[in-house]
């Protein structure tokens, strides 16, 4: 370490310096590149990350809201739990040991739906602002 | 010898060397000063250790303590040479903050001696980064966005109730947080909606007690409440769907009987 890398002005230390065990602290949901619609129904991957975008390795609770007329459920054999209200628009589930959760959304009309994370009992600190559109044709 | 670089686009002065810098230029010094270390915390010039010496020289006949130009290893692999000899360990001292050495008092010290510090290899660190000593005002700016709190303006007359604007605010408190945070609000008593002209809209549950609410895109929100009674409202915000990573344990009172 140099004398300049080593004093260290005030606000200049960024997300990406947080020691590894800090940023898992503070989570992020990410959403992935949703799927095709077919038979009224669209994938879409919810992953946790940690602060420096690394998939965390708990397995992690949220509740998940969707919008318009459609209903929720997780993709057959994909991975996470759902802890309530499967085939609801409104679901309390758990990502898998390394915080993906495999969502399918169904919605039989012409409408773009939006799909929002949220914390709830159970959940650890977590940014949500991230939500994801999908439209159905 | 350390090589400062000037990061400014004009003259850089650094008082403890009597010297100036162009701007881009670079300055050779033996020891590092106050000055040049304030001005390496505010980013106008860089220091770059050459070689893992510096030289002290004594102001006074007899002199004992010597300011130290880095934070001492004092368990590193350091040599004191006064003079060109070296010192024995048992000679002198480094104090526990490693900020200082003192000889002994029978150390033959004239004004204009010179001690050499030697360190080796990794034992030049300055000052690192201690576990526990990362306070939130050291983040920057984008660190300190990732965590937000409220804050509420005073309260204000308005048509059949009062208002007031949370505003969100960083880490540190001191900025504002430009985020169009969704945040759920509950009151104690009356209805829940924007002001008329205020910041912010309302998602869902406008004309209840429960709403889920939206700021603006630099973190406003003008909270009107409307109740009929003479007594204190209290309003409380909390995390929902959408939200970010906010503090929401500061509540707000809208006092219907003031």
């Amino acid at each position: 370490m140099t004398v300049a890398a080593s004093i260290r002005k005030m606000k200049e230390v960024a997300p990406t310096e947080l020691s590894t065990a800090l940023a898992a602290v503070l989570k992020v949901v990410d959403w992935g590149t949703p799927g095709v619609e077919a038979d009224n129904k669209r994938a879409v991957a919810l992953q946790v990350k940690d602060l420096n975008g690394t998939n965390v390795s708990e397995a992690v609770i949220l509740r998940l809201t969707s919008s318009g007329t459609s209903t929720m459920a997780l993709v057959a054999a994909g991975a996470g739990t759902v802890l309530e209200g499967t085939g609801t628009d409104d679901m309390i589930i758990q990502t898998s040991a390394t915080g993906l959760f495999n969502l399918e959304v169904a919605d039989a009309l012409t409408e773009t739906v939006t799909v929002l994370a949220g914390p709830t009992g159970g959940s650890p600190l977590i940014d949500c602002s991230e939500s994801v559109d999908l439209a159905f044709a | 010898m350390y090589t400062i670089t000037n990061n400014l686009s004009t003259l850089l002065a650094l008082h403890g060397q009597r010297r100036l810098i162009a701007a881009g230029g670079t300055l050779e010094v033996s020891a590092l000063d106050a000055y040049i270390a304030a001005a390496a915390q505010a980013g106008h010039c860089t220091v770059e250790a050459d070689t893992p010496d510096a030289t002290i020289t004594a102001v006074d006949d007899e002199q004992v303590a010597f300011v130290l130009p880095w934070k001492w290893p004092v368990s590193g692999e350091v040599l004191v040479v006064l003079n060109g000899v070296a010192l024995a360990s048992d000679d002198y001292a480094i104090s526990v903050d490693g900020l200082t050495l003192t000889l002994d008092d029978g150390s033959d010290v004239s004004e204009g001696d010179e001690l050499t510090l030697l360190l080796y290899g990794d034992a030049i660190h300055g000052t690192a980064i201690q576990p526990g000593t990362v306070s939130v005002d050291k983040l920057d700016d984008a660190a300190q966005a990732l965590i937000g709190q409220l804050s509420w303006g005073d309260q204000a007359v308005i048509s059949g109730g009062l208002k007031r604007r949370l505003q969100l605010l960083d880490a540190g408190g001191d900025d504002n947080l430009n985020s169009a945070a969704i945040l759920r609000v509950t009151a104690s008593a009356g209805t829940i909606a924007i002001a008329p002209g205020g910041l912010g809209s309302v998602l869902l549950g406008t004309g209840t007690d429960d709403a889920i609410i939206q700021c603006s895109s630099t973190g406003k929100c003008d909270i009107a409440i409307t109740y009929d009674g003479s007594d204190v409202v209290d309003v409380v915000v909390g995390l929902t769907q959408g939200s970010p990573l906010i503090d929401c344990s500061l509540a707000a009172e809208y006092d219907f009987g003031a």
